[in-house]
């Protein structure tokens, strides 16, 4: 570290006031695809041309002062990029690009007592953290007698600190750490340090720090006290700045639109449309009925998405039939405390008799089935039989639908079906910890031998794979590869469910297949910091070369999508188009999923097509809050004019119905 | 208002300067910070053991006799085995434990370097002085062998220092290049422990060195630095002689470059250890 003695070009960029500077500052981390771990490996990959990274930005060029006296604070969604900030301000991190200015000494109250170690006394720890913090011993002298008064710990300091409480250590930390006249001062999420009169301290410690021309850069999830704190907030999203300035505005515009509704109820001219549109540019007019009472109809624009919301509402089973035109495509979205799920319309000319699920889990989660009789004539009689057992039986009214659940029952696989052979409509619903989960039960009529998933990660989050052998009589031999790759082989007795992990294995695709002919069933279950989702394959004797998603949105959350080519000899060309534009054009190796992101964009259809003839998948990983949710794209050819939601409902989270039309 | 008492320090992050240099000039700045890991490191191995430090001691104690009795009628070297076969086990020690620890300090650290800066390097420095503290301890129960089985203390042992601040400089540098290359393969770390082994057992320490083959001898001389460095602390303090200054001075070159070649690799990758680990 210099002095400000160096060329005048240094100075220039420097009022004498600032403290902070970043220009352009981008950090990108590279994250290889697959881990590579050895020489062989990376040799034989180098080779190949095949080390393949993800760029990871996790800040786009970021520009900041900081000035003397001055408080800022930084507000985001988690993976904002808020904790890479404030490493590159504490000199942790270099960045990747741009420059970094920082005048004076920086006290980083960012992990309290990293440092500690528990053999030590506190008065050795003392000195230990004070020295890793870039001061002298000589200081740590001078001010040792100031620490220990502050932290209030004369009577423990010649004991080891194993032996504090994590109060007391908190105290510790944060004496030692603001206890030198920094010029800077850098806190992460720690306004509350120990009891509440040592919080008072502490509060009033910065306080006299901000009094004294210290700059502070903070970070919190706690709004209330960065508005109390800070003359000036900047609001980061996904590595960039969205806005900066006065913290009022901010965190209002910032509550705003953490509400999610005003931001992906969108294109506001839908509404507009809505009435009085006929005759004029739209593609279709689509009926929604609720429980079989016919809605007002709603108008589709040409290569549009209209996402209808319907206040207070809570109702089932939906329909939604085109008027005009014959095809159409629609999904739910939901908000659920802090999590996110969409699932697709189910097709009314694939509703059949019986449906699947390969697991039910009324123990570790809340779970339960929700069956709807789309009839509008007969009642149906349906039973569900949970690993070949029955569990319970009911009559079903017409256009109506019914929740069922059993307590204290786990287990697999679940089969719903009427008794007469009428068609039926059935989805699962779970809750677990604070997150929704939504499945449409796989129809029995379409059980194949082969299901395809984009993608398995056991490092990031945890995944499992579940394979279910629906039949009663013979056992099932399953195969399943990731990236073409054996993971093994599996024998599946009758009426069985198994789940697989495995261990390490980050990629995709992923193909789980019967060896031996049978029929099976196979979802993929995920937890993403204690959110859970659920998808089940993607069948692989509905593979095809187009597939639409109703909404994009990397605004709000973020969101890629994924986009597969099963073929393991040929590559694949597609494009994406989103509102009727072409986006991108990818080139898929055999067996390879790749992941697209449209930064910050939210626009909706999405058109995935393969133009020369081979078959592909797609999905979507959408990360919202603390949750991941997946759903895969609906098969061009399987568009329907009709399509049915088991409920809907608006009271006891966030739904909204989307719609578009091809 | 602004008043400025002392100029403020500055980091500025476009310069760049030399790097090894700059890593040499913040590692002397966390002065410091050195001295109290390396004080940490020693203090908390032992605070809860009841012998505390004496087992700094009692470890190649304990190895020396084990080989003593295993092999001195083996090489048919009588009573001075135990402190020949000592001196080579403390240089060897020495060596394997702390090119380790730099690899495992710089580890350790990471977790600390993620939250403030920090010189990384200092992981490293720290790890070499506590294994230069731990080798000076383990020097009263060499020269108390030495007494016993009458291998004679002559002035040349006062070259000692040198000897082992030259297996320091060979060990920061094999270790530092270690924690670079582990960095992008984690394997390699891994690989090193069996390669220890093997390259103890190509190192004259616990056979003499006479047992080789002329050629042979002079194959591992100047192929594996090991022997050079176990050599030049060996000579001076078992066989009571100088080595001709010759040899010397082609060992420290040797363990110096070590050291060179490793702090410039690990400087210029220094800034990679926030992004990775």
């Amino acid at each position: 570290m210099s002095l400000l003695t160096g060329p005048s070009h240094s100075n220039s960029i420097f009022a004498p006031e600032d403290r902070i500077i970043l220009g352009d500052v981008s950090v990108n981390y590279r994250l290889p695809r697959e881990r590579v771990s050895s020489f062989k490996e990376f040799a034989i990959r180098k080779l190949q041309r095949r080390l393949e990274y993800i760029e990871f930005r996790a800040l786009q060029n970021i520009n900041i002062k900081v000035k003397h006296g001055e408080t800022l604070g930084i507000i985001g969604f988690n993976g904002a990029g808020k904790s890479t900030l404030l490493k590159v301000i504490s000199r942790v991190l270099h960045p990747t690009s741009g420059r970094v200015v920082i005048k004076g000494r920086v006290a980083p109250l960012l992990e309290l007592g990293a440092a500690f170690h528990p053999e030590l006394t506190g008065r050795e720890n003392i000195f230990l953290n004070g020295v890793l913090l870039g001061r002298k011993n000589q200081e740590m002298e001078d001010r040792f007698e100031d620490i220990v008064e502050f932290a209030g710990l004369r009577d423990f300091i010649d004991v080891p600190v194993r032996t504090y409480s994590s109060g007391m250590l908190a105290r510790l930390a944060f004496s030692v750490a603001t206890e030198v006249d920094p010029d800077i001062l850098l806190i992460d999420e720690i306004l509350s340090v120990g009891d509440s009169s040592f919080a008072k301290k502490s509060q009033a410690r910065i306080r006299q720090f901000q009094d004294n021309g210290v700059a502070v850069v903070l970070v919190s999830h706690t709004l209330s006290s960065l508005q109390e704190l800070c003359n000036r907030v900047i609001w980061l999203d996904r590595g960039k700045i969205v806005e900066d300035g006065d913290p009022e505005r901010i965190i209002q515009s910032y509550l705003r639109q953490s509400n999610i509704s005003t931001v992906t109820l969108p294109p506001k001219d839908v509404k507009s449309s809505a009435p009085g549109l006929e005759g004029s540019d739209y593609a279709a007019k689509a009926g929604v009925w609720f429980a079989g009472t016919e809605q007002n109809a709603l108008f589709i624009p040409r290569s549009k998405v209209i996402t209808p919301i319907y206040e207070d509402k809570v109702d089932g089973p939906i329909k939604i039939q085109v008027k005009n035109s014959d095809l159409l495509f629609t999904s739910q979205r939901v908000l659920y405390g802090n999590s996110f799920n969409e699932i697709m319309g189910f097709p009314s000319e694939q509703l059949t008799s019986t449906y699947w699920y390969p697991w039910y889990d009324q123990m570790s989660m809340q779970s339960w089935l929700l069956i709807s009789n789309p009839s509008d004539a007969q009642p149906v009689d349906v039973r569900v039989l949970i690993a070949g057992t029955e569990r319970g039986s009911y009559r079903i009214e017409p256009l109506s639908t019914i929740k069922v659940q059993f307590d204290g029952i786990s287990g697999g696989p679940v089969q719903v079906s009427s008794t007469n052979g009428q068609p039926i409509l059935s989805s699962q619903r779970v809750v677990y910890g604070g997150s929704f989960n939504e499945i449409m039960g796989y129809p029995g009529s379409q059980l194949t031998n082969e299901y395809w998933f984009s993608w398995y990660d056991q490092m990031s989050m945890q995944n499992w794979l579940l394979l279910s052998n629906p039949e009663s009589a013979h056992s099932a031999d399953v195969r399943v590869l990731i990236a073409g790759a054996k993971q093994g082989d599996y024998r599946i007795e009758p009426m069985k469910t198994i789940k697989l992990q495995f261990d390490g294995i980050v990629g995709g695709p992923v193909q789980v297949i019967s060896i031996n002919g049978q029929s099976i069933l196979s979802s993929q279950r995920t937890l993403h910091c204690g959110s859970f989702n659920e998808v089940i394959g993607y069948p692989g004797d509905k593979l095809t070369t187009e597939y639409w998603h109703p909404w994009y949105d990397d605004r709000i959350m973020k969101t890629n999508l994924l986009i597969t080519n099963p073929n393991d000899t040929v590559s694949s060309e597609v494009d994406v188009f989103i509102s009727g534009q072409k986006e991108q054009t990818h080139i898929l190796e055999p067996l390879s999923t790749i992941k697209c992101q449209f930064s910050g964009l939210t626009n909706g259809p999405i058109r995935v097509v393969n133009n020369n003839g081979k078959a592909i998948f797609t999905s979507m990983h959408g990360y919202y809050g603390d949750g991941f949710s997946e759903v895969f794209g609906f098969p061009g050819n399987q568009l329907s004019g009709e399509h049915w939601f088991p409920k809907y409902d608006n009271v006891n989270m966030r739904t909204w119905l989307l719609l578009g039309t091809p | 208002m602004v008043t400025e008492k002392t100029p403020l320090p500055v980091y500025d992050s476009a310069k760049r300067g030399f790097f090894p240099w700059l890593e040499l000039r913040e590692a002397i700045r966390y002065r410091d910070a050195i001295f109290h890991l390396t004080r940490r490191d020693i203090v908390a191995r032992y605070k809860r053991s009841f012998l505390g430090i004496i087992w700094t001691m009692l470890n190649p104690l304990g190895m020396m006799l084990i080989l003593t009795v295993v092999f001195s009628t083996a090489f048919n070297t009588g009573p001075t085995y135990a402190a020949y076969v000592l001196t080579g086990l403390l240089a060897w020690n020495f060596f394997s434990q702390t090119s380790n620890a730099v690899v495992s300090g710089l580890a350790w650290g990471s977790g600390l370097v993620q939250k403030v800066y920090l010189p990384r390097s200092i992981f490293g420095i720290s790890a070499i002085g506590t294994g230069l503290v731990n080798f000076i301890l383990a020097l009263a129960p060499l020269l108390l062998v030495m007494l016993a089985t009458g291998v004679p203390i002559r002035l040349s042992v006062l070259f000692a220092p040198i000897a082992m601040l030259m297996l320091a400089c060979f060990s920061l540098g094999i270790g530092l290049f270690l924690a670079t290359v582990g960095l992008y393969f984690p394997d390699v770390t891994e690989m090193y422990q069996i390669l220890l082994i093997a390259w103890m057992y190509l190192t004259p320490i616990i056979y003499p060195e006479t047992i080789l083959p002329e050629n042979i001898r002079l194959l591992f001389f100047w192929l594996n630095p090991m022997y050079r460095l176990v050599r030049l602390f060996r000579y001076p303090v078992y066989e009571g002689e100088m080595l001709p200054i010759s040899e010397i001075s082609i060992t420290m070159l040797m363990a110096i470059s070590v050291f060179v070649l490793g702090w410039w690799l690990f400087s210029r990758k220094a800034n990679e250890f926030a992004y990775r680990a």
